[in-house]
Formats: structure tokens, C-alpha cells, sequence
């Protein structure tokens, strides 16, 4: 099967920060959340992907190409929706429109672009300069799904933006992943938006790619306990993913596999799972 | 490129409309004055205003983080911004020509049109051609500085032209002596050379350079 994105030992030095080297793939037809603190290396992951960057090693292929391969043609197979919309200011929705309309040549979708500003109800004569940050990532969103790409990345798109706006952008992502030849890549802070729509979680830690897991099986397993001292010295160390103590005893994300079964364990979401790792391991 | 040079006259249009509107009111004034050779020269700095205009917006819009992923070469946007130079350019001469052809300058009426108007070509992007790859390699802020430098290259060579007009007439007379035609032949080949010189470098400097 055609993998939508393969990274092979990818590094990229910059300053005292090192990415990498980072192994994903992430197969067609699926959405991945990709996940970190600030400065983990997520934009710049996506930068490299975007050719934005050079990696100092390693190999990026997008599509089952090699993106240092890429003719302009190719790169209409691929969208991207930055954490704010880089056009000048000064164009009107109309102006953006033909811009599209020139660059894409043929790929473009007149009638999906149409639509898509009609559902977000985006006027058309104002600059952009006047536009909300909502109605920015709005329209490159729109401006990104109507060139038929097969591969959408999406760098904090939804960061900023107020809850109805983002169930709209969801739902679009939904929309677009209907299509099997679809696949989106996401990195978001907001990752109770993410354990809504992502199939799978990469997770990024300072520089270094954690795992890549399905969500559900990521979410199936961990656990959350609320334990006393003497519990939590009971249990195997390798149990234990990070702790955060409290005034009646500690709270564990522990690692479901490594704990007796009969031990009760609460459902874990996304935020947590990011949280006890980064935390913990701090601690 | 079509879409870029699209792209750059909808930032620019009011800026440019301001600029029309300013040199249609610097040529009236250097006609009533009878300095007419002035005008074709005018076209210096049109190039010089443009680019530090259109690197401003896109420093300021970061468009170039968006343009680069999408179906475009690096260097098809380079070539863009040197497509201004060389529109500006062929105006500047095809004016100057027809200035000597309907004016009644005593300057230009001496001059064959072939050498004014590779002349023009010349003036208009040695500045520009010297310009850009510094920009591409140093970024918006330090060719802030080089624009000041530049400027006052050109300001300084306007004054000296205004100042010195005999002496432009007796270079031309000694100029003269030599074949008129392989002089603007030299002016075209030394004009398309840097020209080349200087895009295939801003290419270059592009291809390499992270955002």
C-alpha cells in the first residue's frame, strides 16, 4: 500500500535543537495528530516535509516520491494550512481566488472553492487585513482543499480559533478523509480536537518522535489510578508513566499491560497521556 | 509566474498608483523646465521604488513560506521579481526612444536611438541586478541599509548628470569616433551579461535558503 508520508532517519540541526532522527510512516487514508510541547520540532517537521527546510539527513518521501524530486506539478498533490495566512494583506477574497486560480491552473476546483466559502459564509470584497483569525484559517482551508490534493498538512491551524470554528474545520477533515486516497497530518495543541478526528497520535518530545500509535490503542493502553504511597511502592516501576502527587496520596498513568488486572484503571485522554509523559519523566 | 506577477500587482496597486501619479507629476515638471533628457532617466529608480516595495510586503506577509510548497520552482519566483526590472526597463527605453523621436532635445536628438535605448536598459537594471542577490542573501533588514547606500548612489549620479551635462556631451564626441553600433552592441552584451550574472546568483542564494 501507498504510504502518504515516510520519513527515514530524518535530522535536522538547528542551533542547540536536533530533530531527529525521526522514522514515521504514515499511511493513505488516515488523519495523524501530531503532538508536542512548544519547540519539540513539530512546525519544523512540517517545514521539512513542505521543503521549507533541508534536512541536514535522512530521507522525506510524500506520496511515495522523494519531495527533493518534486515538480511543480507534483506539489499540487499536496495542501498545507500554516498557523496564519501568508497572502498579502491587501488582497480581497477575489484577488486570493484568481491567485489560486493562475497558480493551480487546471487543479483548480472553481466549484469546490465556492462552496466551501458559501459554508463558511466569507465576504468577498474585503481585504484580508479585515478578516477574524477565524475566517483566515477559514479561507486556507478552503484554498488548500480545492486543488484535489491527495495529502493535507496542517501546522496549528486550529490554534486560536473559537469551538464552533474548529467543529467546522473537524468536520471538514472528516469530509476530506472520506475519500481513501485522502490523508491529513495535523500538529495541534488543541488535542481534545485531535481525539476527536485522528486515527493515529505521533507523538513528539524534544526532537525525538515517542511513538505512532492508534489512537484507540494508545487510549487502551494507559490508565489513570489515584493511589496512596504504599500502593504506588507496590507497583513495578516500568509501570509507571508519570505521577503527579496530590494531598491524599499521587495520581500514576500507569501502563495497563504491566499492572494486575483486577486494578482499577480510568480512561485516559489524549492531553493526559502528553501531559504524565512529559511531566513525569520531568519528575 | 503569471500568478506571482498577479500576486504582486494586487499588494502593490495603490503603491503603484501613487507612484504613476508622482512621476507623471516629475515629468510634467521637468518638461516645463526643458530637461527632458531627465525623464527616461526617471525610469532608474522606478525598479529600485518597486522591489524595496514588494520585498517589504512579502516580508511582511511571509508569502514566500506560502508559495514556495505550492506548484511553483524557487527559481520561477526570483524570476518573477526580475520580471518587474526588465518590464520597467523595456518601457524606460521604448519611452526614451520615443521622447527623441518627438522631443526636441538637443541631447537626445544627437544620440541614435539604438544607443539610447540600450543605454536605458542599462541604467535601469545595474542598480536592480546589483541589488537583488544582496537582498536574497542578507534579508529585508540589512538591505534596508544597502537600499540607503543605493539610493544615494543614484541620487548622486543624477546630481552629477544635471551638473555635468557638457561633460556627457564631450564623452559622446569622443565616444563617437568609435563605431556607434558596436558601442550599443557592447552596452546590450554588458547589460545581459550582468543581468544573467545576477539572476543565476539570486537563484542560486533562493534555492538554499530555509524558512
Amino acid at each position: 500500500m501507498l504510504n502518504a508520508i515516510e520519513l527515514r532517519g530524518l535530522k535536522k540541526r538547528l542551533g542547540n535543537f536536533v530533530l531527529g532522527p525521526i522514522d514515521l510512516t504514515v499511511p493513505r487514508g488516515c488523519i495523524v495528530g501530531y503532538i508536542g510541547e512548544n519547540g519539540a520540532g513539530k512546525s519544523t517537521t512540517i517545514k521539512l516535509l513542505l521543503h521549507l527546510m533541508f534536512p541536514d539527513e535522512g530521507e522525506i518521501r510524500l506520496l511515495g516520491k522523494d519531495v527533493q524530486e518534486f515538480t511543480p506539478q507534483m506539489k499540487k498533490d499536496i495542501a498545507y494550512v500554516f498557523d496564519d495566512l501568508y497572502l498579502p494583506e491587501d488582497m480581497t477574497l477575489k484577488n486570493v481566488h484568481n491567485f489560486h486560480q493562475k497558480l493551480y491552473g487546471q487543479a483548480w476546483q472553481d466549484k469546490t472553492f465556492s462552496d466551501l466559502v458559501a459554508r463558511f459564509n466569507l465576504p468577498d470584497s474585503k481585504s484580508i487585513k479585515h478578516f477574524s483569525r477565524g475566517m483566515k484559517m477559514q479561507l486556507g482551508l478552503a484554498l488548500a482543499l480545492s486543488h484535489g490534493a491527495r495529502l493535507l498538512l496542517l501546522d496549528e491551524a486550529t490554534s486560536g480559533l473559537d469551538p464552533v470554528i474548529r467543529d467546522d474545520v473537524l468536520d471538514i477533515l472528516l469530509d476530506y478523509i472520506q475519500n481513501e486516497n485522502h490523508t491529513v497530518f495535523v500538529s495541534s495543541h488543541i488535542l481534545s480536537d485531535l481525539e476527536k478526528v485522528a486515527d493515529y497520535i505521533a507523538f513528539i518530545h524534544k526532537g525525538q518522535l515517542l511513538f505512532m500509535e492508534t489512537k484507540d490503542d494508545l487510549m487502551n493502553q494507559y490508565g489513570i489510578a489515584s493511589l496512596s504511597e504504599k500502593q504506588l511502592e507496590e507497583l513495578d516501576d516500568k509501570a509507571i508513566v508519570g505521577k503527579r502527587p496530590h494531598k491524599f496520596g499521587v495520581e500514576v498513568m500507569l501502563k495497563r499491560e504491566l499492572v494486575p488486572s483486577d486494578f482499577e484503571l480510568e480512561k485516559v485522554s489524549i492531553e493526559e497521556i502528553m501531559v504524565y509523559m512529559i511531566k513525569g519523566k520531568r519528575k | 509566474m503569471i500568478a506571482l506577477m498577479y500576486k504582486d500587482l494586487v499588494a502593490l496597486k495603490k503603491a503603484l498608483f501613487l507612484l504613476v501619479i508622482i512621476l507623471f507629476l516629475v515629468g510634467f515638471y521637468t518638461m516645463q523646465q526643458g530637461k527632458v533628457m531627465a525623464l527616461p532617466l526617471m525610469f532608474m529608480l522606478v525598479p529600485l521604488i518597486l522591489i524595496g516595495m514588494l520585498w517589504g510586503s512579502d516580508t511582511k506577509s511571509n508569502v514566500d513560506q506560502y508559495i514556495i510548497p505550492g506548484p511553483i520552482k524557487r527559481r520561477t519566483i526570483v524570476l518573477s521579481r526580475y520580471a518587474f526590472v526588465w518590464i520597467v526597463a523595456v518601457i524606460g527605453a521604448v519611452f526614451a526612444v520615443l521622447l527623441k523621436l518627438f522631443a526636441k532635445d538637443s541631447v537626445l536628438s544627437e544620440i541614435p536611438w539604438y544607443l539610447i535605448a540600450v543605454a536605458l536598459l542599462f541604467l535601469t537594471t545595474v542598480v536592480s541586478v546589483i541589488q537583488l542577490p544582496l537582498m536574497y542573501k542578507f534579508g529585508a533588514e540589512k538591505a534596508r541599509l544597502i537600499f540607503v547606500a543605493l539610493y544615494f548612489i543614484v541620487f548622486a549620479f543624477f546630481s552629477y548628470v544635471g551638473g555635468n551635462k557638457d561633460l556627457i556631451i564631450k564623452l559622446f564626441d569622443r565616444l563617437i569616433l568609435f563605431d556607434l553600433r558596436i558601442i550599443g552592441l557592447a552596452i546590450l552584451g554588458v547589460t545581459f551579461l550582468l543581468n544573467a550574472v545576477s539572476f543565476t546568483l539570486s537563484a542560486a542564494i533562493y534555492a538554499k535558503k530555509e524558512f
